[in-house]
């Protein structure tokens, strides 16, 4: 009997009872239905309005969609050997909620003149906090915030043999940016919070050789409802350190069309005094070279003129390495450069040289959208 | 349009047989009967080398076969589906594929390599319209990290994408990972398959339990043969003739389910009646021939008009558009029809054959010996109708009232035994993935232009702001739907340069639901999709005006539901209401009556509800779910009432025939009506309640299936045949005929001078 589509079909008919029921129904509903428009929008609800950082609770994360926790740092081996190091865990939430992770780890080895980078990715259940610890493992990376440590655990998985056993302290105040740690972009709004100078104990293996290493970090935490845009938009940021515990970040902010829209940062000094600067504090970042990079193609700026008038700041900073681009788990048109930097100057009348980091997003131009023409 | 084409149609079929069968001129039954005995070699022959002939073409017919049949391409849920296809790209036809790992995790280099391997090849094939993996959609990860769900959109119809994925998958190596693939084509094959293993093992108990019945009914071996041969004569035939229609139009699956559930209840009930007839004239001493001469005029007669009205009540169902509707009533046609000719040719040939025979080999009491209860029981109708009527006739609307709670959906993979591929990947995108658990609604909305110009963002803002609006819609996803804080000029400032945007959802989003003139919309609900309320906001977002230039498109399985629904309410009473007036108009011809009718066409109906109403409250609400070992569905699959209805009518007819053709018959001999009742209950309920057992035997068998459609399709069966000869053909007929008196065969003089004279006692 060709009995193997007896029952198959998956389609629907209506019971005697309720298709005449339905009938009934429908006709007596039928002369009274209409289209009714698309109802004008009204305001949308109303951005939520900016509250104080409180920590430790906003150590953790949050339910918007895009936070990170972001470390650099400038570490010594005993023994010899200069290091820089970034570590960062994206956490993204789509459409549904359900949380992405990325996490980015490089390591400049300023001796050996090279840039390691790996990265990692995760979806979904990726917490493991406590009452006063907060954890996040992406795969085999960690990160775990307590109320008096921090630690990192990274590896890149080449023949190199590389991996980051860190502990950072967070001694000072938290430094709250752009006044009470938050901020709007014409795409949304951000809390910002960093902790700029950390002190930094741990393990560094390099090739297989593994060196106690002592330094500084620095742990910028940023979360909210934002969006950021890649090229011809996107920042660039400096986390500088002036020596005696002093710090400045300093932000510039492009839009669509690639012009300055913004440049706004904040100095800090170790017991927790914090000053806000704005472009009326004359902040001025001059590009002084590019970088071509062989990998995406993109230009970047590689060395510049930093001017902070208020700040009695006039210094030039260069990269240690050049090829610091972060290439790896991110999608191309978030691709950034974030390289340790020199830093050599005038501060209210006295010559610094000092370390720093540099990010730079928006340089790699985006990958066309395939059905639509590129304006 | 649809009301009078059939209505018209069916009367004019009626006129037609009704005239060949003899205004003034009488059936020649007899002499044909005796035409077939002298030349019963010849008959037996000719119909051996027509079912050799049927033979090689009936196995053909299921490849012939559309699946579904339930859809027009004007129904709203189908048009959105081209649109989807053909404005954005998008196949709602996907397999789901979920690779997993004991030990990898998804975005492992190992794991992604070979997950990427895995499509490479599909990827190149031009049946495949997309390939999303987690390496561009990270939330394609379990929460376990060690699942990764990659979707392959398919540019096929459901059923080539069936085979095309047998054939696609069969080349992907997965190792080291496991693969499991699932999604509608591979879910629609392993139901088939599932289905299929259910009924061979319902064959497998149903035909020696059969075979026995058959042989306590018939009383004896060589008489047990007519079914199988008018039967399975029957069938063949009609497969074939079901094989030749469909290459020449389109028919449902659902022919075949007609042509062999119907075909074996007819063969059965045919060749009952008529055997039992003719031994009961070969008891009285007569000669092969005459017997047959005689069982000829008398069964012969009462299976035709039996057949005849069968036929012109389901042919009115051949003129719907509906392709499902017109299937069944075409696979009922031809399986009538072709038993109809078996009953009529190759049963008196082969009981010619027989002889004396026919009562040889006896396995039980002999026929003549056997005493019906239905003699007593309508005796004690007769003595109190009315004692008899109300508590049976309240049982039966308390039997059929759970049909107001009818609920009608379309099963999911939870009707599958968890040993199979596609019923394990379901569970894991329903568990890890939340897969299955929400309606999903997709809209498309089509525009003039680029979606970003101001006033389509505004156009699009404003549209993914109302359904926001529709109620039960939890959550709506689209390029315009990010957060409900976002301003249209946020959205401005984040759509000036899409292509700039890092995020790699909102990324996905422009590039995958957007096109020129094209956004889609998903809404999402926390509703059953088969539920009243989820039909409620696919209501409520077709009721949006879009505005001049722009139409509003919605799919998915709450729409296409609905939509079906929609769809068959609008035909389906009017075929059911077609089907009974023709049967009226039938019955009355042939009873000379108007009440007769009216009670065959009411209790047909009581038998079908009383159906309905036991599937309700089995099947959707779960009683005796432990006992029958089904997990409900809490509804009704929604094939499930057309087919009963189309089966259930067919056998309900022979019966109500049989039994009011002793009735008449006795009626007009002695013009006394309840005494012709209880004569004709005593006579043809021997041969109902045989009839029917057997029926019932092979029915019930099926409830034993692991699929629960094959199970509720069998049990509805049983239940629909015992209500039917129970309560409706023993109590309820003959007490209303009691209470009716005289007017049983009351017909207006008017009315008697202009109808035709079919009489059928004549």
């Amino acid at each position: 009997m060709p009995v193997e589509r007896l029952w198959a079909t998956r389609r629907a008919v209506p019971g005697v009872a309720a298709a005449l029921l339905i009938a009934v129904i429908a006709i007596a509903c039928a002369s009274g239905e209409s289209l009714r428009p698309v109802p004008t929008p009204g305001p949308a609800q109303p951005t939520p309005a900016p509250r104080p950082i409180s920590i430790p609770a906003d150590e953790r994360s949050h339910e918007d969609r895009l936070e990170w926790w972001y470390y650099n740092g400038h570490l010594t081996a005993e023994g010899g050997g200069e290091f820089g190091f970034h570590f960062v865990i994206f956490q993204s939430l789509d459409d549904d909620g359900a949380p992405v992770y990325a996490a980015q780890f490089g390591l400049t080895d300023v001796d050996a003149d090279e840039h390691l980078l790996d990265s990692r990715l995760t979806a979904g259940d990726a917490e493991v906090s406590s009452d006063d610890l907060f954890g996040l493992r992406v795969r085999d990376w960690s990160l775990d915030l307590g109320p008096d440590s921090h630690s990192i655990r990274a590896s890149v998985e080449d023949e190199v043999g590389l991996e980051l056993d860190l502990a950072l302290d967070p001694l000072q105040e938290p430094v709250r940016h752009a006044g009470i740690g938050w901020f709007a972009t014409p795409t949304g709004w951000s809390y910002y919070y960093s902790w700029p100078d950390m002190p930094a104990t741990g393990k560094l293996t390099v090739g297989g050789r593994e060196y106690s290493v002592t330094g500084t970090g620095w742990f910028d935490h940023q979360w909210g409802d934002f969006f950021a845009l890649g090229a011809p938009g996107g920042w660039q940021w400096m986390g500088l350190h002036l020596g005696e515990g002093q710090t400045l970040m300093v932000t510039e902010i492009r839009n669509l069309d690639g012009a300055v829209e913004a440049v706004f940062g904040t100095w800090a000094d170790g017991p927790g005094r914090t000053r806000s600067l704005t472009e009326a504090d004359g902040i001025r970042i001059e590009v002084l070279d590019t970088w071509h990079s062989p990998e995406t193609g993109a230009d970047y700026p590689s060395r510049w003129r930093l001017v902070v008038d208020g700040l009695d700041l006039d210094v030039e900073i260069e990269p240690v390495v050049a090829a610091q681009e972060v290439d790896e788990g991110v999608p191309e048109a978030a691709i950034y450069w974030e390289g340790k930097v020199r830093v050599d100057g005038a501060y209210r009348g006295k010559q610094i040289q000092q370390p720093g980091y540099v990010e730079l997003t928006g340089y790699v131009n985006p990958a066309s959208i395939p059905w639509r023409e590129t304006p | 349009m649809l009301f009078d084409g059939p209505v018209l149609l069916s009367s004019g079929i009626s006129a037609f047989i009704f005239a060949l069968s003899g205004t003034k001129r009488r059936l020649m039954l007899e002499s044909f009967g005796r035409l077939v005995y002298r030349r019963r070699y010849a008959v037996l022959a000719a119909w051996v080398v027509v079912v050799l002939i049927a033979l090689p073409f009936a196995p053909q017919a299921p490849d012939q076969l559309k699946p579904g049949g339930f859809t027009t391409p004007d129904l709203p849920s189908v048009v959105a589906r081209s649109v989807l296809r053909d404005r954005l790209e998008i196949s709602t036809i996907t397999v789901e594929m979920l690779f997993e790992h004991p030990q990898l995790n998804a975005f492992d280099p190992e794991f992604v390599s070979a997950v990427e391997r895995s499509v490479a090849d599909l990827r190149q094939m031009p049946e495949v319209l997309s390939v999303r993996t987690h390496t561009t959609d990270p939330g394609r990860v379990s929460a376990s990290g060690n699942i990764a769900h990659v979707t392959v959109g398919l540019d096929l119809p459901l059923e080539d994408a069936v085979d095309f994925i047998d054939e696609a998958l069969a080349t992907v190596d997965p190792a080291p990972l496991t693969l499991r693939a699932t999604g509608g084509p591979a879910l629609y094959r392993d139901i088939s398959l599932a289905s299929e293993n259910d009924l061979r093992r319902g064959e497998a108990i149903a035909f020696p339990l059969a075979t026995l019945t058959l042989l306590l009914v018939f009383g004896t071996v060589i008489a047990a043969i007519t079914p199988a041969a008018v039967g399975g004569a029957g069938v063949a035939i009609a497969l074939a003739l079901v094989f030749f229609i469909s290459r020449e139009v389109d028919v449902s699956v659902f022919a075949l389910n007609i042509v062999t559930l119907l075909g074996i209840g007819i063969g059965i009930d045919y060749s009952l009646f008529y055997t039992s007839r003719f031994r009961e004239e070969l008891a009285k001493g007569k000669t092969v021939e005459d017997a047959l001469a005689a069982s000829q005029t008398l069964a012969g007669r009462a299976i035709f008009f039996s057949a005849v009205t069968s036929l012109i009540g389901l042919t009115s169902l051949l003129l719907f558009d509906t392709m499902v509707l017109r299937s069944v009533g075409m696979g009922a046609v031809v399986v009538i029809l072709a038993a109809l000719l078996a009953a009529m040719t190759l049963l008196p040939a082969l009981l010619g054959v027989m002889g004396h025979g026919v009562n040889r080999l006896r396995v039980g009491p002999s026929w003549s010996s056997r005493r019906s209860v239905w003699g007593p029981i309508s005796r004690t109708v007769m003595k109190r109708p009315l004692l008899v009527l109300l508590p049976t006739a309240a049982l039966l609307i308390a039997m059929a009232l759970p049909v107001r709670n009818l609920r009608l959906g379309t099963v999911d993979a939870t009707i599958l035994p968890d040993s199979l591929e596609s019923r394990q990947g379901f569970d894991i995108l329903q568990d890890e993935f939340g897969f299955a658990l929400n309606t999903i609604v997709p809209v498309v909305l089509l525009f003039d232009g680029d979606p970003f110009t101001a006033d389509n963002l505004a156009a699009l803002y404003a549209f993914g702001r109302a359904l926001e609006t529709v109620e039960h819609a939890e959550r709506v996803t689209s390029v315009v739907n990010l957060g409900p804080d976002w301003e249209l000029e946020r959205y401005a400032a984040l759509y000036q340069r899409p292509e700039s945007i890092t995020d790699a959802s909102v990324s996905g989003l422009v590039r995958n639901t957007l096109r020129p003139g094209a956004a889609l919309f998903i809404v999402e609900s926390d509703l059953h999709p088969f539920s009243p309320e989820a039909a409620g906001i696919v209501t409520g977002i077709r009721s949006f005006d879009p505005g001049a230039g722009r139409e509003i498109h919605v799919d998915g399985g709450a729409a296409d539901l609905k939509d079906i629904v929609d769809s068959l309410y609008s035909r389906f009473p009017l075929a059911i209401a077609v089907v009974l007036i023709v049967t009226y108009i039938s019955l009355m011809l042939l009873f000379r009556s108007l009440l007769l009718p009216l009670k065959a066409v009411v209790l047909n109906g009581l038998s079908i509800f009383a159906a309905y109403g036991a599937l309700v409250f089995v099947f959707q609400d779960g009683n005796f779910s432990g006992l029958l070992n089904f997990q409900p569905l809490g509804v009704i699959e929604a094939t499930t009432p057309i087919l009963l209805f189309a089966i259930i009518f067919g056998l309900s007819m022979d019966y109500e025939i049989f039994l009011l053709s002793r009735v008449a018959e006795a009626y007009r001999r002695t013009g006394d009506n309840a005494g012709a009742v209880v004569e004709g209950l005593e006579k043809s309920g021997l041969i109902i309640t045989g009839a029917a057992a057997i029926l019932i035997v092979v029915a019930a068998s099926f409830v034993l299936a692991d699929v629960v459609v094959v199970k509720a399709i069998g049990l509805g069966l049983a239940i629909a045949i015992f209500v039917d000869v129970t309560l409706v053909r023993a109590l309820v007929a003959p007490a209303l005929m009691r209470l009716f008196g005289d007017w049983n065969w009351y017909l207006p003089r008017w009315l008697d001078r202009i109808l035709p004279e079919v009489r059928y006692a004549g």
